[in-house]
């Protein structure tokens, strides 16, 4: 009892130190997708090795005062003024990382996503003036040499989480060249869907001695949206032919052959399947034409799962017949508890579906996010033009 | 289970084969390591055992071949076997030779079986700051300055093989750079603290190493004193104010041991002198050497001895000199037989400072004690020296006149002067009074103390220095080969002086040793290395490099919290608490101010032509006086952004100097005419300034 009590307090107690923690280091390190490393941001503290080196100093000391012996006491001091340099060194190399977020790409969350962070050269993200950047481009050899870079092993981890990512910072090095950025690609630690807002980035680095620590707690202000884990499995698809409402352009005044027949010509959306491009097209005007085919009915449809199926098998169902109908290339839309998607295809459509699913509530709401507020227009729900038919979906189609 | 082995085998060897660079520099630090341990093993060879090092040179090879890639890392089980049997021979030896160098050597062994298994950070950082501990270890018998400049060679090679490990991909050229200025910028911060640090006094004492007594020691048998003869290390060094307060050759006995006991064949210190020592300091006597001063003695001389290590506690100086205890680190407290002892074993040179008062006397301090304890003799050997020495007191009336016969005896009964005399096991003092007649000062002054005591004189002998040579005007310098025994013989209640081996050999007191031995036809040293050591050149160099050790020895050994507080006041004049807290600011914000010197980050100036300077600072002046900061606007740009603030012939002035500046910077090349260029944006630049000027009026 008491034991538990205690462990309750301790959380507590932790839990409250840790939101000091962050609100302090929200005011010390403000978000940003590029930092560059100033007195501000940076901590340094002896690591282990360093203490033991100031203890063997101090033993030193003593055992030349009590031998008397001032080749001791001198050593002793030469080796407490290295600390002591060190500290300054191992500072100076650290302020000059320059790092810059490359944007996070959505991810399963049965997958690791990755963190890609570019180590900048230094003159390229140098926010003085462009004028004397111009000049210094003119003047052929730049003002920072590679010996100016930051060197060393950098150990990136999640503040927070245990787990370290240890890079060697080397494209100067290696290539020679000089304005090359090392891009270093850090696993994600996010295994739940939903929103996911980066945590703050730690990055460490002992270089040159390994006496000292450098580290800073960076936040890179980076968001994404973590997909739910994809499930095969059967899911309704209600066929939204006769959909009135719907503000589709192709009409029924069409008769459909096996399946699919050539329409028309329209222009190329990122993210059509690319053997729909009309090439002979492309080779002749340069235009990016595809062929639009009257969708048949079973392919332009709205998935939906039934309500007795649990919430997070449905998501998961749902997410896995949206990523195969975007392979695909057809028309689809989604349609389960709050979310009403209409029909539509491309890269941003399936997006869009996957994220709402990921930010769909659970049913013991423990994802509370702003979840689904961006489709709230599509809310209402039209059942009278429903017609449900189930489909067998197997895995192969 | 062996698919599963083969697999992990398979693994092992993938990863081998993908050798990173981290890795190379890896394995390439740990041989650093290796050598630098290697090399620290050499010389420590005074405090090691043969064996530690055997083991430590084997682990040595470990690495080589494992870096070689020739070998595999042993099993840890092995090492640990290996661990366990050396631990049993370090116990097993360990007694015998003391316990700080007992524990250097397990740290030497340790190092050895953990530099074998060594393949991790950790270990790395272990090993590292164990051979940290080690070079302090060397410094406890190497003193000398090219000692030292050694040890800080192996201390950079350390940091080296740290930096390598820690940058992966850095050249070994630019850590090998980054060390060297580290080190460099490290000697000045040193070398402050070391001025301006409190000199403690010890805070316990240490243990201390039990083979490494040098120079003379507590019990002589004759014979003893002519192996010493053979070196020629420095014993100490003794600075005068001037050169005409340097005692002549004849007078400069440095007087250390009194020999009080003799069993036949070995005098030595007496157990009952070192016992009415105790006494007499428990009841808080005072010696007489220590009221020398008291009396009114004008011709008195102050000099300073830097005194080399002798992990013993007796001390020498000058016949007869006071301690200056106000001065001294380590106290020298005088004995009732006018010697003097150290408070502490001298574990590394020290200064000593003394008043030296030649024409002292030395009393009989202890009354009858002294004279009963000097009277001994064993009755049963050397009988016929007895019959000799009770037949010369019938012969004279005074106990001078008896001394100045045995004197005599030496000087006419054709005695010679050696350093190697045959060895005389039975009734040495008889075999070498009537048969041999050849010894060294040692067989001299144990016969006279013998034959004196046995004519009812009391008599002791006294070992210690005598000689020196000049090192500068003011310098003089003791070795080893200036070790000396003389006679003190009781009459009329003082200790007389009795130097027998002046009699043999006179040149002995006034040219030294070598002089002496050379008119016996003998030399101190022999072989190849005695004729070099007479040549001019290699006589300049060796006076060079002594002439540098002592100043070494001076300032850097003998440096003490005398010599720091004669610094400051030498500086500051008189010492006040105000002054060495004004000092202890000054010394912090001198290492603020080097480290500013070091790192403050010099914003240098892009090295531009002038026209673009130029250019810049009218921009800078259309900035103060529009109040509009330019930040990253483009020239133009910024122009249109305070079209509005500007006059008209300023803003033409401008257009034309951005026009000149875009056609120059980007549109010129190289058949740009620069003098022109400069000369047409000045006078657009004074015209920028003299409008703006207008308009500010």
């Amino acid at each position: 009892m008491i034991s538990m009590l205690s462990r309750a307090l301790r959380e507590r107690l932790s839990n409250r130190w840790l939101s000091l923690v962050n609100r302090w280091l929200d005011k010390r390190i403000p978000p940003a997708s590029q930092h560059s490393l100033t007195m501000n941001n940076i901590f340094v503290l002896p690591t282990g090795f360093g203490w033991a080196f100031i203890i063997m100093s101090l033993c030193l000391f003593l055992l030349g005062t009590n031998y008397q012996n001032n080749l001791m006491v001198l050593l002793s001091y030469i080796l407490l003024s290295i600390m002591l340099l060190t500290l300054f060194y191992t500072h100076q190399n650290f302020a000059r990382l320059r790092v810059k977020s490359r944007p996070l790409a959505p991810f399963h969350c049965h997958q690791t996503g990755f963190f890609h962070l570019a180590v900048v050269p230094q003159d390229e993200s140098d926010n003085s003036d462009s004028l004397s950047q111009v000049i210094r481009s003119s003047n052929a050899q730049s003002d920072f040499p590679s010996s100016k870079r930051c060197k060393g092993n950098i150990v990136a981890s999640w503040f927070g989480h245990k787990a370290q990512f240890p890079f060697i910072l080397d494209a100067a090095e290696s290539n020679g060249a000089e304005n090359t950025t090392q891009i270093l690609t850090i696993p994600i630690p996010q295994t739940r869907r939903g929103m996911f807002s980066l945590p703050r980035l730690t990055l460490a680095c002992d270089y040159p001695l390994g006496l000292y620590k450098c580290w800073t707690h960076l936040d890179f202000s980076a968001e994404t949206v973590v997909y739910a884990k994809p499930l095969k499995g059967d899911v309704n698809t209600v066929s939204a032919l006769n959909d009135e409402s719907e503000e589709s352009t192709h009409s029924t005044t069409l008769t459909n052959h096996n399946g699919s027949d050539f329409h028309s010509l329209s222009d190329y959306k990122a993210g059509e399947p690319l053997n729909r491009v009309v090439w002979k097209q492309v080779a002749k005007s340069g235009d990016w034409v595809v062929k639009a085919f009257e969708e048949p009915g079973q392919r332009n449809h709205v998935l939906s799962v039934d309500t007795n199926i649990e919430t997070e098998t449905a998501i998961s169902l749902l997410t896995f017949h949206v990523l195969e109908q975007s392979k695909h290339g057809n028309l689809f839309g989604i349609q389960y508890q709050t979310i009403d998607i209409k029909p539509s295809s491309g890269e941003t459509h399936t997006h869009q579906c996957l994220k709402a699913l990921a930010c769909l509530q659970s049913d013991s709401s423990l994802f509370e996010k702003k979840a689904n507020t961006f489709n709230a227009g599509h809310s209402r729900k039209d059942k009278k033009t429903k017609k449900h038919s189930k489909v067998n979906k197997s895995a192969s189609s | 289970m062996k698919a599963f082995l083969a697999r992990q085998d398979a693994v092992v060897n993938s990863s081998d084969m993908s050798i990173n660079p981290a890795t190379s520099h890896q394995s390439t630090s740990y041989l650093m390591l290796a050598v630098a341990y290697g090399v620290l093993l050499l010389t420590l060879t005074d405090e090691l055992m043969a064996w530690v090092i055997v083991l430590g040179m084997c682990s040595l090879i470990v690495r080589v071949l494992v870096y070689l890639k020739s070998s595999q890392l042993p099993h840890p089980r092995t090492i640990n076997l290996l661990a366990v049997l050396s631990l049993f021979a370090l116990t097993w030896f360990g007694f015998s030779i003391g316990l700080l160098n007992s524990m250097i050597n397990l740290l030497a062994m340790a190092f050895a079986l953990k530099l074998i298994l060594l393949n991790s950070k950790r270990d790395f950082h272990l090993l590292f700051c164990t051979s940290l501990f080690l070079i302090g270890c060397g410094f406890i018998s190497a003193l000398s300055m090219i000692a030292w400049l050694g040890y800080i060679g192996v201390l950079l090679f350390l940091l080296l093989a740290l930096a390598y490990y820690h940058g992966p991909v850095t050249p070994l050229r630019s850590s090998a750079k980054f060390v060297a200025t580290l080190v460099l910028q490290a000697i000045p911060i040193a070398a402050l603290l070391f001025l301006v640090m409190p000199q403690l006094p010890p805070l316990w004492q240490m243990p201390t190493s039990k083979s490494q007594q040098t120079g003379l020691s507590d019990t002589v048998t004759p014979g003893d004193i002519a192996s010493l003869a053979k070196s020629s290390d420095l014993a100490f060094t003794a600075t005068f104010p001037s050169n005409d307060d340097i005692p002549l050759p004849q007078q400069r006995y440095w007087r250390a041991l009194v020999m009080e006991d003799f069993d036949g064949k070995t005098w030595s210190i007496s157990d009952r002198r070192k016992q009415a020592e105790r006494q007499l300091s428990l009841l808080q006597k005072t010696p007489p050497l220590s009221q020398l001063l008291s009396a009114d003695i004008n011709d008195v001389t102050d000099y300073e001895m830097i005194v080399e290590p002798t992990k013993q506690n007796w001390l020498f100086a000058l016949e007869l000199s006071v301690p200056n205890n106000g001065k001294n680190n380590i106290l020298a407290n005088a004995q009732f037989d006018y010697t003097l002892r150290a408070s502490t074993p001298l574990m590394s040179k020290k200064s000593f400072y003394f008043t030296y008062v030649p024409n002292a006397s030395i009393d009989n301090a202890a009354g009858d004690f002294e004279r009963q304890l000097n009277s001994l003799i064993p009755t049963t050997t050397n009988d016929e020296t007895r019959q000799w020495a009770l037949a010369l007191k019938q012969q004279h009336a005074t106990p001078e006149l008896l001394a100045n016969a045995i004197m005599n005896y030496f000087r006419q009964q054709g005695f010679s002067y050696t350093l190697e005399p045959n060895a005389m096991p039975v009734d040495p003092i008889d075999t070498f009074l009537f048969e041999e007649k050849a010894g060294f000062c040692a067989h001299y002054a144990s016969a006279m103390t013998f034959a004196l005591r046995a004519a009812g004189v009391p008599a002791r002998m006294v070992t210690g220095y005598q000689g020196g040579e000049q090192l500068d005007d003011n310098v003089l310098q003791v070795r080893q080969y200036d070790a000396h025994a003389w006679v003190e013989a009781l009459i009329n209640g003082q200790w007389q002086r009795y130097d027998p081996t002046s009699m043999v050999a006179p040149s002995r007191l006034n040219f030294g040793l070598e002089q002496a031995l050379a008119e016996f036809g003998e030399k101190r040293t022999s072989g190849l290395l005695g004729d070099i050591s007479e040549g001019a050149l290699f006589m300049t160099l060796q006076n060079w490099m002594r002439q540098m050790d002592y100043q070494w020895s001076k300032w850097i050994l003998g440096f003490d919290a005398n010599k720091q507080k004669d610094l400051l006041e030498d500086l500051l004049g008189q010492i006040t608490t105000k002054k060495i807290t004004a000092v202890f600011l000054a010394s912090l914000s001198v290492v603020g101010v080097i480290l500013l010197v070091y790192f403050f980050p010099i914003k240098r100036q892009p090295n531009r032509p002038k026209y673009q300077r130029i250019y810049r600072n009218a921009l800078g002046l259309v900035e103060k006086h529009t109040g509009v900061k330019r930040h990253h606007l483009s020239p133009h740009q910024y122009l249109k952004h305070v079209d509005n603030y500007l006059e008209g012939s300023t803003k033409a002035s401008l257009y034309a100097m951005t026009e000149l500046f875009n056609e120059s910077v980007y549109g010129g090349g190289d058949n740009l005419d620069k003098p022109l260029v400069t000369l047409k944006m000045k006078q657009h630049f004074n015209s920028v300034k003299q409008s703006l000027r207008k308009q500010n009026t």
